[in-house]
This record gives structure tokens, C-alpha cells and sequence, in this order.
């Protein structure tokens, strides 16, 4: 829950304060300020009429996940949102690990809240399944006040349901549909969208697969003459020439294609709007397609090369002309050697993000990066508040590096890849520590190794040096039992945990859940699974939903939202507090324990 | 992967098992042979799913394979092969070379369901990447890089920069999705 209730003594000239003294219009003024929802569930319950306060005042709410909380009850705690953040299915399913049909339907909240909140302008739903009707529903409901859409990998909708939008929300000012799996029924919805917005400041169908008329996005660029923002699917850099030259106020972009390489000709009439200062996309740039962007690296303080044909030498080349990126996307292909033109050159980097490419022609021998890269980044980009990297090699010294220098991190999130035989350093038990002792802001922190990469000992200093720490991924970590009891007894702040590939009995895992004051989730994959998932009912308490996925015969086929066959086989665990109870919508492979059910 | 090792055996079989060896070895890249017949050949009657189970990498070998019998090579031919919606053409495959492709894909098909070997190998190909799995954005991204590397796609004609950028290869075949 957070917070304390007050002492007596304050409590009483709390009350004084809203009874006598402050009229209550002032109060609400108060709690405007108030933007952290710890605070805000804090004063909440300090008495009736704060807690009433709070309720007409709130403006935003986040519902970490979707079957935490019903629609109505939301309704009836908070009626007059402005806006409105759900979260559906696991993290997991970003990488194949979740079947479609787990669940998480936006139908019941659209069905139930886009009507009643009548000062709702801003949605966003990140992993649910949205459909068309759903999509009418909103629009229907709230078309004419909507500002901001944002369907964040989301499935299930058509370019129909966009259509719609485009027709019905004139006020909008921000579409967001990155990444989500979208039915493209044809781009006339973008046409619609040029036609009928005026305001449009966010445009973002990037990593869609749709397909849209440059001549529309020329449309779009003259009638919104706010566009800051457009993020889209591939399109050939050379079409977008006369949407680059009308859209004056645009500061990012990312998407195009480079479709024709070996034909620079082609791409060097392509100039960015005058104010660009963020890139991406850039699809199959190579060496010979990187000038284009020359003129540009002074100014750009965003950069995403993970979609680009680079070798590390070309990223050694291009990132020496962009001393002022604050962020960076790149893969492995950069390689130690890149990082250390990064550090030498982006003093002011806040966020680095190392994808994993494959095999890439043109990496270097050794390929990928170690703790050679991460170090010289550590050392020498000291405002880094967001590193995530997959390394091929890592050591304790490379994590003390990062927990000496980067004293601003907020998220930190590490990948071992399994590719290398020999790893110079493990376990790694001391430099974690390092880093979690020194990096007192950290919020989140993953950490994906390989079996050996963490003891015991390790797995307990994350636990004790987890101070603030909310969100944790843990992979392939710990020895026993033992270890991961010694971490949950110190994981006082930890809000949600993700475990995988461990080795952990369910004894345990109940009995860790049971031992960390603040978890409210908790997804498990790879551990010593039962048939059954008897062992998990230790961890039953009241408003906690289990939810057990048996281990899965190799025989059985379930298909992911983009029709690719499922790559989960080993049981997972899903539990989490719930107001709402157990899920009606279960799917038929998803077993939920509770007592009843012995 | 139990239902690949009939494919693997099939592709032993065109050459002698040492020659074998050392050209998985050294069959990074192949060169485009001069020779391009007028005529070619194409497969009908093969069932769909058999040629859909078959990787590209594969194929790639098939073609490797036959440089180890440039200086024997019969008549070549482009081939062509139409399956499920796409069309994959390959330059300069000898008829001995298409005669052991359409061979395998008659044994694979009679050996077991078409769509049990696609999935396996879907789930083979994803599960290699267990447990370190990409978002599928970057997936799809290596996968496009995977086919536009692999020779020309939709959008690019052969020209030189492609071969400056790729290296030394120079990929024998190309493939086309068709609208269903």
C-alpha cells in the first residue's frame, strides 16, 4: 500500500485543516501537485475527506495489469480520469513466450468506461487484444474528445478500426501503434487521417507492417502543420522526399528504406526537415547510404541504428559525427570498439540500447560487445540513466565500472548471450553488488545470465542491495532454494518479478512471494514445475490470483498473435493481487489454483 | 529435430562424405556461373508444404553442392519452384542437382504429414534462439536482412554496390512473394 498513517496529533490538525481553516477548493488545489501515486494512495488515507479529494482530483491511472481491478470498480474509485494506462499480457509475450489467446481483451473496459468518464482524453493500452468493435465503441463514445490514442502492441484490429478514428477524432494529437499487429485492409485510414486532422502532432505505426501513400504523408505534412513526430513502416527514402520538404516542424522521424542500395544518386536529393534532431529506422542503410545523414549528426539527439546494414566500422565512423545524442539504439554489431567512440565522443548519453543482431557481415572477429565496450561507456558517459545490453563476455570489474561512474541509472538491464564458451568472469556476484550499492536511483534491473553466472551469495546481495528497485527480471540465476529465499528477505521495495530458467522448487517460490512486503506480481518460467502446481498454494492469501500454465508435451501446437507457432514449452506461473477475483476469460490451458480446488 | 535427419541424409548422398564435409566448410558464398541455358525447368505436381518445410539455408547448400561438380556439370538450368503463394528461381542448378531437390522433397512429403515438418522446423529454427528470444520486430528485421542477403528481392537488381557491401558472395537465387 505505501505510506503511513499519520499520528494522532496530525491527523487531528489534518482534519482541522479541512474542517475549519482551508476551504476544500484549496485542498484540491494541494493535491494537484501531487503526481506520485504512492503519495497520492498515502493521503488518500489520512480520512474520508482526503480520500474523496483524491478521487475527484486524480487525472491519471496506470493499471499495471488488466485483471488487477474491474472496470467499474476503477469507475466508481476515480470518475473523472483524463487518462487512462492498462497493461495486459506478460512482458513476455514481446518474445514469443505467450500464446494469443492468454486474454487480456480491452472489450470490458472500453464496454464500461469510455462512456461514464466524461473527462477521459488520453488512452493507452499496452499488450491487450483491441478489435475493431472495440475500437467503435471508443470512438463512439469518446470520438470528439479524444487526444491521444495509444494502441501499444496491441493485435487484433484492422486498418477498418483506423479509418474510423481518423474519421471520428479531429482532436487528436497523438496515434500511437508501435508495434502492434494490425490487419492492413489498405492505407485509405491515413488518407482519412490527412483529410480530416489538423492538430496531429505524433504519428506512429513504426515496426507495422502497413502500407501507406507518400502522397498522403504529403497530405498529412500540409494540414498539420504541428507535426513533430512521425514513426512509420518501411517506404523507400526517396518517396518521402516531398513530405520531408513540407513538413517544416518535424523534429523525429524514423522508418523508410533504403531499397536500393548501390544507387546513391537516388537517396542524395532526400533532405531532412531543417529542426530533425531524432533518426531511425534508416531500414538497410549501409556505408554508402550513411552520408545522407551527415548533414544532420551534429543535431540529432536521437539515434536507432538497430534496423541498418552498418558494420562496426561504419558505426565507428557515423557515431564520431554525433556529439550531442542523448540516445542511442544500435545492435551488437558496433562492437567494443563503436562503444568506445560512443564514450569518447556522446558525453551527454542518458540512454544506450545494445540489441542483439546475428551474425552480422562486417562484425568484427571477436564480435559483440564486453565488458571492453560497456566500461569504456561507463567511464566515459557518466549521465547514463538507461543502459540495456545484450554482451557476448562480461566481468565483475565491468559492473564495479558502471556502479562507479554511472551514478544516474534507473534501469539497468544486462543479457548474456550463450554463444560464447568461455566467459572471463563469473560469477558475478561482486560486481552486481557494486553496482546495486552505488547506483542508489535504480529502478528497474534485469539480469539474464547463464547457469553459474550468479551463486547464492550473488542472488542474496541483489535482494539486500535492492533498495528502490520496483521491477526485476532474473535469469538463469542462483544455485538453490536457499538463494532465492535469501533474496526475497531483502527485497523490500520489489513490486514486480519475472524469473526464468531457474532452478527453483515452488516451495520456494511461494515462499519467497511470500516474503517480499510489495510484490503484487510475479511471472515464473523455467523452474522445477510439478504436473499439478500443488506447491504453489503456499503462496495463497486473500485478493492473490495463481495462475499455473502446465509444462506443455512437445507434440501440442498453440499459435502467437502473428501466427507463428508458440516457443514456450516449460510451465509458467502468473500470480498477482486482484481486486477483481479470478478471470472469467481463462483460457482452457491455463489452470487457476486456489483453495477450493484441493 | 528428429524429422530433419532425412533431409540432412539426402543432402550426404549427392556427393562423397568427405568432399561433403569440407564444402559445408567453405560454402559461405558461391559465384554466379557464367552458363545460363535458354531453357528452363519447372517443377508441378509437388506438394506445396514438403518445399515450404525446406529452409533456405538449405537450398543454399544444394546449390553449394554443386560446385564440387562444376567441371562434370551437365545442361544448367535456372529453376523454378512454385509453392504456397511464392516463387523461389535459382540460376544454374545441373538436372542432377534438381532431380535429387525434387527427390527429397517426394521422400519428405511420403515420410511423414507436410505440416508436421513445417512445424518442426518453425519450432526448431525459434527454439534455437530459447531462451534468449528477440522482440519480434528485431526478428522480423534478420529475417528481411537474412532474405535481401541472400540475393536480389523485389526491390533490388543486381548492381555492384550490393556486391561491395555483402563481400565476396554473390547468391545464386532469389525469392519473390506472390499475392495469395
Amino acid at each position: 500500500m505505501g505510506g503511513e498513517v499519520p499520528e494522532p496529533r496530525r491527523l487531528s490538525r489534518a482534519l482541522s485543516f479541512g474542517c475549519g481553516g482551508v476551504p476544500e477548493e484549496a485542498l484540491h488545489l494541494v493535491f494537484g501537485y501531487m503526481d506520485d501515486p504512492r503519495d497520492r494512495e498515502a493521503a488518500s488515507l489520512v480520512c474520508r475527506l482526503w480520500h474523496r479529494i483524491d478521487a475527484l482530483s486524480r487525472k491519471h491511472v496506470t493499471v499495471g495489469f488488466c485483471y488487477a481491478v474491474e472496470p467499474a470498480r476503477l469507475l466508481a474509485r476515480f470518475p473523472r480520469l483524463e487518462s487512462l494506462a492498462l497493461k495486459g499480457r506478460p512482458r513476455a509475450a514481446m518474445y514469443g513466450l505467450i500464446p494469443e489467446d492468454f486474454g487480456a481483451y480491452a472489450a470490458p473496459w472500453v464496454a464500461e468506461l469510455a462512456a461514464p468518464l466524461d473527462c477521459l482524453k488520453a488512452l493507452h493500452l499496452r499488450r491487450m487484444t483491441v478489435t475493431d468493435e472495440d475500437i467503435a465503441v471508443l470512438v463512439r463514445a469518446r470520438g470528439h474528445m479524444l487526444q491521444v490514442l495509444k494502441l501499444d502492441k496491441c493485435s487484433g484490429f484492422s486498418t477498418d478500426a483506423l479509418c474510423l478514428v481518423a474519421r471520428s477524432c479531429r482532436s487528436l494529437r497523438t496515434l500511437f501503434l508501435e508495434e502492434c499487429i494490425i490487419e492492413d485492409e489498405g492505407s485509405e485510414w491515413l488518407h482519412e487521417l490527412a483529410v480530416n486532422n489538423s492538430v496531429l502532432v505524433t504519428l506512429n505505426f513504426y515496426m507495422t507492417e502497413l502500407k501507406v501513400e507518400p502522397a498522403d504523408l504529403e497530405l498529412l505534412a500540409k494540414n498539420c502543420k504541428s507535426l513533430i513526430s512521425l514513426k512509420m513502416g518501411d517506404c523507400d527514402l526517396s518517396d518521402l522526399i516531398g513530405f520531408f520538404q513540407t513538413s517544416k516542424a518535424l523534429q523525429e522521424f524514423a522508418g523508410g528504406a533504403f531499397f536500393e542500395v548501390g544507387e546513391y544518386t537516388k537517396y542524395e536529393k532526400v533532405i531532412f526537415p531543417p529542426r530533425l534532431c531524432f533518426l531511425g529506422g534508416l531500414t538497410f542503410m549501409g556505408k554508402n547510404e550513411m552520408p545522407v545523414i551527415f548533414p544532420y549528426s551534429t543535431m540529432l539527439k536521437k539515434l536507432d541504428l538497430q534496423f541498418t546494414f552498418l558494420t562496426t566500422e561504419d558505426h565507428c565512423q557515423l557515431i564520431a559525427k554525433c556529439p550531442n545524442l542523448s540516445v542511442l539504439e544500435v545492435r551488437n554489431v558496433i562492437g567494443d570498439r563503436g562503444l568506445e567512440v560512443v564514450a569518447a565522443t556522446c558525453k551527454k548519453l542518458r540512454r544506450l540500447r545494445i540489441e542483439r543482431g546475428d551474425d552480422d557481415p562486417g562484425q568484427e572477429e571477436q564480435g559483440g560487445v564486453s565488458q571492453i565496450g560497456l566500461t569504456a561507456v561507463a567511464v566515459g558517459c557518466r549521465e547514463l540513466e538507461y543502459i540495456a545490453a545484450y554482451v557476448s563476455d562480461i566481468t565483475n570489474g565491468a559492473l564495479e565500472s558502471i556502479g562507479t561512474f554511472c551514478k544516474n541509472l534507473y534501469d539497468f538491464r544486462l543479457v548474456l548471450l550463450d554463444k560464447q564458451k568461455k566467459i572471463t568472469d563469473l560469477p558475478l556476484d561482486n560486481g552486481v553488488r557494486a553496482l546495486l550499492r552505488n547506483c542508489v536511483k535504480l529502478r528497474r534491473f534485469a539480469f539474464y545470465l547463464r547457469p553459474g553466472g550468479l551463486s547464492d551469495v550473488g542472488l542474496g546481495y541483489i535482494g539486500l542491495y535492492s533498495g528502490n528497485i520496483q521491477y526485476m527480471l532474473l535469469g538463469n540465476v542462483g544455485e538453490s532454494d536457499n538463494g532465492l529465499i535469501q533474496f526475497a528477505t531483502g527485497c523490500t521495495n520489489l513490486r514486480k518479478l519475472e524469473l526464468r530458467g531457474c532452478c527453483f522448487s515452488e516451495r520456494a517460490l511461494a515462499v519467497a512471494v511470500l516474503q517480499m512486503p510489495s510484490l503484487r506480481y510475479i511471472w515464473v518460467q523455467g523452474y522445477r514445475a510439478s504436473r499439478t502446481g500443488q506447491d504453489l498454494m503456499l503462496m495463497a492469501r486473500p485478493y492473490w490470483n495463481i495462475e499455473f500454465a502446465p509444462p506443455i508435451p512437445e507434440s501440442a501446437y498453440r499459435v502467437m498473435a502473428d501466427g507463428q507457432p508458440c516457443v514456450d514449452t516449460h510451465a509458467q506461473v502468473l500470480a498477482y493481487y486482484s481486486l477483481a477475483g479470478r478471470r472469467p476469460d481463462c483460457p482452457q490451458w491455463l489452470v487457476t489454483l486456489h483453495p477450493a480446488s484441493l | 529435430m528428429p524429422s530433419t535427419a532425412p533431409v540432412e541424409l539426402d543432402f550426404l548422398g549427392l556427393r562423397p562424405a568427405a568432399a561433403a564435409a569440407a564444402e559445408d566448410d567453405h560454402h559461405h558464398g558461391s559465384s554466379t556461373t557464367s552458363a545460363a541455358a535458354a531453357a528452363s525447368s519447372s517443377v508441378r505436381g509437388m506438394k506445396t508444404s514438403a518445399i515450404a518445410s525446406i529452409g533456405a539455408h538449405k537450398l543454399r547448400r544444394v546449390i553449394a553442392g554443386d560446385e564440387a561438380t562444376k567441371q562434370h556439370q551437365q545442361q544448367q538450368a535456372p529453376m523454378t519452384v512454385f509453392y504456397g503463394g511464392a516463387v523461389a528461381t535459382f540460376d544454374g542448378v545441373s538436372q542432377d542437382t534438381a532431380e535429387a531437390i525434387m527427390k527429397m522433397a517426394m521422400e519428405v512429403t511420403a515420410s511423414s504429414g507436410g505440416r508436421i515438418v513445417r512445424r518442426d522446423a518453425f519450432r526448431g529454427n525459434l527454439t534455437k534462439d530459447m531462451p534468449l528470444t528477440r522482440t519480434k520486430s528485431l526478428q522480423q528485421f534478420l529475417q528481411k536482412r537474412k532474405e535481401r542477403l541472400s540475393g536480389p528481392g523485389p526491390y533490388l537488381p543486381a548492381s555492384g554496390g550490393r556486391s561491395s557491401r555483402v563481400g565476396a558472395a554473390t547468391m545464386t537465387f532469389h525469392v519473390k512473394e506472390e499475392a495469395a
